[in-house]
């Protein structure tokens, strides 16, 4: 199979016992492969209402068909299983160079079953594959599991995906973690990882992938190149990477401050990804083979925090550990995101439940001595990492939020549901998407949760009303604060979004700047894997992973009425001093309305009719 | 002659150019059969791109017991006679910065050919790390470099006694 690794992988951890398979290739001509064949492993071998902890759940690592290849950023994998954080869909995604090496030891999946008895980590060398004990590398965090393993297998080339101590101790936003900054943190698949006493995986792979045309797909690949070199966002996306959100967020009041209580951050310049570049950026870092070096290696020279180093950040733990937080120090900032990293959480999570905590107490929902005695006054520094350290070892009041935002609000009553910033169990990203409808949209409708990646609906920002008539015949469409054509806009940009997961590609250039429209899709499908695929068809796939995602929610029970978020964005206004947002609410039944039947839909229920999964072959 | 200069204070450790060598090479994608290393010490924020010395008196040319390698006197680079190598990895032994190897599958000597004289590594770079150029056209950058900051501080300091 032609830019496949060719085989699938099976640990089963009870018994020890390892079994490999070829990749279906008529599964792969469905669903392509990460995400797309991760859904629909799970579809066919999870039983309905599994527990996301017990030794039933499978957990699944894929990486796509341009993985590995020279496509720029083809790096990237996903990380699938029923989720222990929101009880649906768990999926997560990173880039870094894992996936390449899965691939090159020739793999196109990893399909992880049982429970081992006591702690171990897999170790694949292309065709050897091992478990090996990992009693010494428990309890250790992210940074120096990694270095152990790569240390212990005498090979510093080794890549490894790893937990640390937050999923060992039950932290339900854990994520995988690789390259020791990048994480798959979203919706709990490090906490999956432990719950079956698996550390790590650790690969290491020596083959060559083969493609059915080399010649027609390097050409490709070359005008790609060109196209991104000579796309207008191409110089700031290497020097800032997405860290340049903080100050675009800030000028149209899209900012989650003090928990969403503002648009704007008085003390945005001084966090903002310039700020870093200027203070603390030693050189810019890329994911495997990609020509957007869009992350940044940072030595923090503060005497509060000795030896601060580490990759990145994102935009989206950078607002999380700033605005979010109310906190205008930037040091401490970072301090935090490197702290969630070695511990191994989602900091997407973590700042909400910290942000949600402070604004309980603000409104007097939560005393001093129930958080342990903690000042939980905006921006306290030392109550911010206090409480970093607290929910990643399940210690007092950590405890209490380690279980994410929605339990958190449950135990806690006295109205604090209302504000906890969720969606379908799933901490809200970092923009306040009463200014940004499209975003709204998709949030509410996203097939893991609450989330930004499953659609990513750049076009909004656009303000190109003559390109809105052209694809979607709406002109509102290239308006972010007009709520009319969004429910075309969303399917359109998650069937994108399912397509760079399936094949493995970033959606910095595949939704953002996109680089390939559907045909120029198929045309580098056909040189990478021989096979007859139109655009069209590539559409197709998109769509059909979206609709199995939506078939894999509702039998969880998921309907119409859990497409929501919280009531602060549905109802309350934007506040004053939110810039141009101010006064936006989210308009979202008429959105889901119109989105339901772009999708074919019932628009009573949101779940796909007959027709559609006989369309899509999901009958 | 042209070599391939290399500056590591702007590599992104992406290892395009290790892809980009096998793909050249052998026309499909991996880093198993690179004749370009990048050397990553992630803690430390380190990327370093290896590539050969092109060395005039070149130690795996010399210790080849078949001579199947030789120099091509156009570009510089050390080549191979397949139809001579024995895969004895003498030339992996003798090369001082550890850039000769065996091919994993056909177990004959892998050393850079600079691509015939227009390195696909060098074209794949995104950063600049990595440049086709002559010898000494980094110093020269290096000196200008080293003159302009010189310049700066005069300039500062010129500065500081005005006030």
């Amino acid at each position: 199979m032609y830019s496949y690794g060719g085989t699938i992988l099976r640990i089963n951890l009870t018994d020890g016992s390892i079994y490999r398979h070829p990749t279906e290739e008529h599964l792969a001509q469905a669903f392509l492969g990460g995400r797309g064949l991760n859904v629909k492993r799970l579809w066919d071998e999870l039983p309905a209402h599994t527990d996301g902890l017990s030794p039933e759940n499978i957990l699944v690592f894929g990486a796509g068909p341009l993985v590995g290849t020279l496509f720029p950023g083809g790096a990237r994998f996903n990380v699938s299983a029923m989720s222990p954080q929101t009880g649906i869909l768990g999926d997560s995604n990173a880039g870094g160079f894992f996936g390449p090496e899965l691939k090159f030891a020739g793999y196109d999946q990893l399909i992880i079953q049982g429970r081992s008895d006591h702690p171990v980590y897999l170790w694949i060398k292309d065709d050897v594959v091992e478990l090996r004990g990992a009693r010494s590398l428990w309890g250790q965090d992210v940074w120096d599991t990694t270095l152990a393993i790569q240390q212990e297998l005498g090979d510093p080339d080794i890549q490894v995906a790893t937990i640390g101590q937050g999923a060992e101790n039950g932290v339900r936003f854990a994520g995988v973690f690789v390259n020791l900054n990048r994480p798959a943190a979203r919706t709990g698949m490090g906490t999956v990882m432990a719950s079956k006493n698996l550390k790590a995986v650790a690969v290491r792979g020596t083959g060559l992938i083969p493609v059915a045309d080399v010649t027609r797909f390097s050409e490709i690949i070359e005008q790609l190149d060109e196209a991104i070199y000579n796309h207008p966002e191409y110089e700031i996306r290497c020097r800032l990477g997405t860290t340049k959100l903080i100050k675009a967020l800030d000028s149209i009041g899209g900012l989650p401050t003090r928990h969403f209580q503002s648009g704007r951050f008085k003390e945005a310049d001084a966090v903002s990804g310039e700020a870093i570049e200027e203070l603390y950026k030693i050189k810019s870092k890329a994911c495997f083979a990609c020509t957007i070096p869009c992350s940044r290696f940072l030595v923090v020279d503060d005497p509060r925090f000795p030896g601060l180093r580490l990759e990145g950040p994102e935009y989206e733990p950078l607002a999380g550990f700033t605005a979010r937080v109310g906190n205008g120090d930037l040091a401490l900032a970072l301090k935090c995101i490197d702290l969630a990293n070695r511990y191994g959480v989602d900091a997407i999570a973590l700042s909400e439940v910290i942000s949600w905590a402070m604004e309980c107490y603000e409104r007097g929902l939560l005393s001093r001595e129930e958080a342990d005695g903690l000042d939980l006054t905006w921006g306290n520094g030392e109550t911010i990492l206090a409480l970093i350290h607290k929910v990643a070892h399940r210690e007092g009041f950590g405890d209490f939020l380690a279980d994410g935002v929605k339990r958190a609000a449950e135990r806690l009553g006295k109205g604090s549901e209302e504000i906890a910033m969720h969606g379908k169990g799933l901490e809200v990203f970092q923009a306040d998407v009463r200014s940004i409808k499209a975003y709204g949209l998709g949030n509410a409708v996203a097939s893991r949760g609450a989330d930004h990646l499953r659609s990513e609906p750049w076009f909004e920002f656009s303000n190109d009303p003559e390109e809105g008539i052209r694809r979607y015949g709406i002109p509102e469409t290239a308006f972010r604060l007009e709520y009319k054509g969004k429910g075309l806009v969303v399917k359109h940009f998650e069937e994108m979004a399912a397509i760079a997961d399936a094949t493995g590609v970033c959606k910095n250039t595949y939704n953002n700047m996109e680089v390939l429209d559907w045909e120029g899709t198929a045309e580098l499908l056909r040189a990478a894997t021989g096979w007859d695929i139109t655009g069209e068809e590539v559409q197709r796939i998109g769509e059909r992973i979206v609709n199995l995602e939506r078939l894999f929610i509702a039998r969880e029970g998921i309907t119409r009425q859990d497409d929501t978020l919280p009531k602060r964005f549905l109802e309350e206004p934007l506040p004053e001093g939110s810039g141009p947002s101010t006064g936006s609410v989210l308009e979202l039944e008429p959105m889901l309305d119109e989105y339901y039947r772009a999708r074919g839909w019932d628009v009573q229920s949101g779940l796909p009719k007959k027709e559609k999964l006989e369309e899509l072959g999901l009958d | 002659m042209k070599r391939i200069l290399v500056n590591e204070d702007v590599c992104s450790g992406c290892r395009a150019c290790e892809v980009a060598c096998v793909a050249w090479h052998d026309g499909r994608f991996g880093t198993a059969t690179a004749r370009i290393r990048v050397t990553k010490i992630e803690p430390l924020g380190v990327d370093h791109p290896h590539v050969c010395g092109l060395c005039r008196r070149a130690p795996c040319v010399a210790a080849c017991p078949t001579e199947a390698l030789y120099r091509d006197e156009t570009t510089g680079a050390v080549l191979l006679r397949p139809d001579d190598c024995i895969g004895c990895s003498a030339c992996v032994d003798a090369c001082p910065f550890g850039m000769a190897a065996l091919h994993p599958e056909t177990g004959l000597a892998l050393i850079c050919d600079l691509c015939g004289g227009d390195p696909a590594c060098v074209k794949r770079c995104a950063t600049g790390a990595i440049v086709y150029d002559y010898a000494g056209a980094r110093a020269r950058e290096k000196r200008e470099k080293q003159a302009v900051k010189l310049s700066e501080e005069t300039l500062e300091q010129q500065r500081k006694n005005d006030v």
